[in-house]
């Protein structure tokens, strides 16, 4: 059987509706992002970055086992590493976005200093 | 999601809670997404973000079965360290590398998380296989689909396919990000690096993991190959990403780190299939999406396929410019060699030098530069060389006069030599240095063809040495007028200016033989800085332009501070950003944040080329390609051609703040660099712009001098239309765009009241339509019998007293008249203003009209130039005539 996917009615579905959640929500990112303007793209790819770290939700289930085989090891890994991505991600985007100044007010408020 | 159904979790929360937390979790981060379209929201955004992923994570960890979560706590613990540590450490320009180094963390965990559910798997079927369970049943954990009958495997091949490709992405987002990072930190060469071979290993590597792959895929057992076959692939995929960004080279970075960006969230959404996480599935693809519609930016603004860029091998060969036009090419060897190389050439010269002469001039007395001479001869000296001053009798304005300058400074006299000793020193002399002198020095003089006041007079033959560092004020001829063919010769290095600057700059060029840069940054100084200077203070209108090359010194801060010192003596001051300037997208934007500048001074591609045509002044500053006129050349055939630039070379004129002349990236020589209009202001871009702003803030000499002409015009122009009975006025488009008509006739109107006779002469050309001009005087509600036509304005001009042009140019260029001239104006009917007594011409700039040719009547002494916004310049004539509003 090459695809198996249509065997089982329950296991078939799932994929079929995953595909289907991937490809609009791969629509709703094309519109959403169409929209920045560059002035805020690397800020954007910055904090879409820390976003991709959602894949720490995988990790942490991997790593739940404190077991010392292969799954256990590589969780731990794993959730280091998407944690890296979603701490420093987010708080680079934030040190970047702090400095984008509203001209009206801070700008004024500069200028009072 | 990780099968709700479950009943063994710790905390078993009702599973509409767990679906809606993870709905709730999509629409802030979706939210966030949207808060990016505005500066203002774009940080909440930002924010509502970190707590949808919060959210996220807070109920994956109710989905636990046990509860251990030491591995976790101690991974989070050092992530985070790690993760916060670089985000709050890293320079805002080391924000590329940064970003990359986290991207390839993300893609990592998204491997890892992939092979390790691998690894969970097989561990259960082998346990099943153990247990002699040869019969199909769905796993209790996760939804394993069994295939067919007799196989016994450890997925379904939906997830096997998931998982390689969770394994592939991941890992090629991982290696290839770290090589990004190694890149943009320089610890391997930002240049493309071209393996050989590195096609066929590709190659090869991709056949391997489609075979494995598809192995994996269909014979999923026994599960211990297949968990080998994976590794293979996540190694292989490793070396591919590895040698995907390898050739890549630094400008095009953007892209890659665009692209690695939609890679994790592909990766994420991978594992996401993988785990049957929607969240993940959700989450990782708007990732996905979001960077490849920025990789399809990047490369639309690189004006390379995606294809192009990761095949790579562009910026390795430099690609001379041949075409164009041959003026152009002419100044590029004359203006372009000299300047550049001047005094690191010079220093250069020295240093080789054994023996050096001096030959000292009243213009050495001038700029009282004996002193600064004297140091550099001793130093020379010090360094084992033989230096000898070369005294002319009547060097100076008495005799003996440079030799008591030298003995002032203290010049050993038997190093004096006079003219017959020089004579025979030069032929052995390595360098000579005229410092000041010019006619003393002049071959002119021995030569019998030419009939000179100099001919016959002894010289100092320096001509003979092997080579000439003249070292005067200008390339003038001296005294007698007769030009010096020395400074034409190949041999000659021509550094002009101030004697005692440029003295002291070969010296401190000698004294610190590693700093190249100070010395081209000196030499800018000397020559360059003040034009630079001197334009800034005239300009209205500044754009400037930043580059890598300003990420790279660090100039962004003294950049700011040149523009925000600008914006208070009141000019326009703005910032054109390209799409691909820096090393990923929006890097210019992110240190202008930096240094505070408000974002609204932040111009996009088309909003720049909008504002460069009414732009006084253009900065560069480490920008070479995304301004390369050459990209616009239809005629050229060059990597940059077609793509989008900034068009910079419209404006009035361009001041180039790089490090060298040297092409960019694309290895696409900038002819911008050669234009007339350009200064380059080569070296360090920080201490140019310090050196700029030092500049500007002592306005007291130069700002007196250049600034009195330009305000002088208004008044003068004032003047002349006070005396004047008979005024023609001639508007051109100019005034149209200006939408100075309104203003225009306020002054003729007022003009009128004071009894003056007004007209207005109308080409029939002028503007963009026929009888454009006579409905814009319409509107302003002129009375139609003031506007004369072509025939009658010229029977007008010759007894008119001041002619106004407001905007034209074309349509009264003399040229068009001028019978030895063969232009695209010749045989034209043209409006005679030139007939008139006066003329005040109140244009943008004094380029060329649409013909392209150039108007003789700018260049006319009864002709004032009050240039700039034509509203802006009439509404002061006006003024200054005494009117009120």
């Amino acid at each position: 059987m090459l695809f198996p996917l249509f065997e089982g009615p329950a296991a078939a579905w799932n994929f079929w509706i995953m595909l289907l959640i991937f490809i609009v929500a791969l629509v709703i990112g094309v519109f959403l992002i169409g929209r920045v303007p560059p002035l805020l793209h690397t800020p954007l790819m910055s904090m879409t970055n820390a976003i991709s770290g959602i894949t720490i939700v995988g990790s942490l289930v991997a790593a739940q086992y404190c077991t010392p085989d292969a799954k256990s090891i590589l969780g731990f890994l794993a959730v280091i590493m998407a944690t890296i991505n979603v701490m420093g991600g987010y708080a680079v985007t934030d040190r970047m976005m702090k400095m984008f100044k509203t001209p009206g007010k801070a700008g004024k408020e500069e200028e009072h200093d | 999601m990780i099968d709700p159904s479950t009943a063994s979790k710790i905390i078993d929360l009702p599973k509409w809670l767990i679906y809606g937390g993870n709905a709730l979790a999509v629409v802030l981060f979706i939210i966030g997404l949207v808060m990016q379209n505005r500066v203002p929201t774009a940080r909440n955004g930002n924010r509502l973000s970190a707590i949808a992923m919060f959210i996220a994570v807070l109920l994956a960890l109710t989905e636990f079965k046990v509860f251990e979560p030491w591995l976790i706590i101690a991974g989070v613990l050092i992530g985070s360290v790690i993760g916060l540590f670089g985000a709050f450490k890293v320079k805002m320009t080391a924000m590329p590398q940064m970003v990359a180094l986290f991207n390839g963390a993300g893609g990592g965990a998204s491997m890892l998380v992939a092979l390790s559910n691998l690894h969970e798997k097989s561990a259960e079927k082998l346990g099943e296989l153990a247990n002699a369970n040869t019969e199909a049943t769905l796993s209790t954990l996760t939804d394993i689909v069994m295939v067919g009958k007799d196989e016994i495997s450890i997925m379904g091949v939906d997830v096997a396919i998931t998982t390689i490709l969770s394994v592939l992405i991941g890992a090629v987002t991982l290696s290839g990000s770290v090589v990004a990072f190694m890149k943009l930190q320089g610890w391997i060469s930002g240049r493309p690096i071209m393996l050989k071979g590195r096609h066929a290993i590709n190659l090869l590597s991709a056949l391997i993991i489609v075979v494995l792959g598809g192995l994996a895929c269909f014979y999923l057992e026994p599960p211990i190959p297949v968990i080998i076959a994976f590794w293979i692939v996540g190694a292989l995929s490793l070396l591919l990403g590895v040698l995907m960004v390898l050739p890549i080279g630094g400008a095009d970075m953007p892209v890659v780190i665009s692209l690695l960006n939609a890679f994790s969230g592909l990766a994420a959404a991978m594992t996401g299939f993988v785990l049957e996480n929607h969240l993940l599935i959700v989450v990782g693809s708007l990732v996905g999406a979001s960077g490849t519609v920025l990789t399809r930016i990047m490369s639309k603004a690189m004006n390379r396929s995606l294809m192009n860029i990761i095949l790579g091998g562009v910026g390795g060969t430099v690609i001379k410019v041949t075409s164009g036009t041959p003026k152009a090419a002419l100044p590029k060897t004359e203006a372009q060699e000299k300047p550049k190389t001047g005094i690191p050439a010079a220093v250069e010269a020295l240093k080789k030098a054994e023996r050096v002469v001096v030959v000292p001039g009243y213009g050495m007395a001038l700029a009282q530069a004996q002193f600064e001479v004297v140091k550099l001869t001793n130093f020379l000296e010090e360094q084992g060389k033989n230096v000898v001053f070369a005294v002319h009798p009547v060097a100076g304005r008495m005799p003996g006069h440079m030799n008591v300058l030298l003995a002032e400074a203290e010049v050993d006299y038997e190093k004096l030599l006079e003219l017959e000793e020089s004579n025979e020193e030069f032929p052995k002399t390595d360098v000579v240095m005229i410092i000041g002198a010019c006619d003393v020095v002049n071959p002119a003089a021995n030569d019998p063809s030419m009939d000179t006041p100099l001919s016959g007079m002894p010289i100092l033959e320096a001509s003979k040495a092997k080579s000439i560092i003249v070292c005067n004020l200008d390339a003038k001829p001296g005294y007698s007028g007769v030009e010096n063919p020395l400074y034409d010769d190949p041999k000659t290095m021509m550094l002009l200016g101030d004697a005692l600057a440029t003295i002291t700059g070969i010296r401190s060029g000698l004294e610190e033989p590693e700093e190249g840069a100070a010395a081209d940054a000196s030499e800018a100084e000397e020559g360059g800085v003040p034009a630079a200077v001197a334009a800034l203070q005239k300009a209205e209108r500044v754009v400037v332009v930043p580059g890598y090359g300003m990420a790279l010194a660090q100039a962004q801060f003294e950049v700011v501070k040149l523009t925000n010192f600008l914006e208070e003596q009141g000019k326009n001051v703005v910032f054109a950003v390209h799409p691909v300037a820096g090393r990923m997208p929006g890097h210019m934007n992110v240190l202008l944040a930096e240094a505070e500048v408000d974002y609204e001074k932040l111009l996009e591609l088309e909003e720049s080329n909008e504002e460069f045509p009414k732009t006084d002044v253009v900065m560069i500053i480490g920008a070479c390609d995304v301004v390369n006129p050459a990209a616009n050349d239809p005629s050229m055939d060059t990597p940059l051609s077609g793509m989008p630039i900034l068009e910079a070379s419209k404006a009035k004129s361009v001041i180039v703040c790089n490090l060298d002349a040297r092409p960019g990236y694309s290895g696409v020589e900038n002819p911008l660099y050669d234009d007339p209009k350009t200064l380059m202001l080569l070296g360090d871009a920080l201490g140019t712009i310090k050196a700029i702003r030092s500049g500007l803030d002592k306005p007291q000499e130069a700002a007196a001098a250049t600034q009195a002409p330009s305000e002088g015009g208004i008044p003068s122009a004032a003047e002349a239309l006070k005396k004047a009975e008979r005024i023609v006025v001639v508007p051109g488009y100019g005034m149209a765009l200006a939408q100075a008509q309104f203003e225009v006739i306020r002054l003729t109107n007022f003009l009128e009241s004071q009894g003056k006779n007004v007209l207005f002469a109308v080409h029939p050309v002028a503007g963009r339509m026929p009888g454009h001009m006579n409905v814009l005087l319409a509107e302003a509600e002129v009375d139609y019998e003031k506007l004369l036509e072509l025939e009658e304005s010229n029977a007008e001009f010759p007894r008119t007293d001041v002619v106004m042009i407001i905007g034209a140019c074309d349509v009264v260029n003399p040229a068009a008249n001028d019978p030895t001239m063969d232009t695209p104006l010749s045989g034209m009917p043209i409006l005679e203003a030139s007939q008139a007594k006066a003329v005040i011409v109140c244009n943008l700039d004094d380029r060329p009209g649409y013909s392209g040719v150039e108007n003789p009547l700018y260049d006319d002494p009864k002709t004032t130039m009050l240039l700039g916004d034509a509203l802006k310049t009439v509404k002061d004539i006006r003024k200054a005539l005494g009117s009120s509003d």
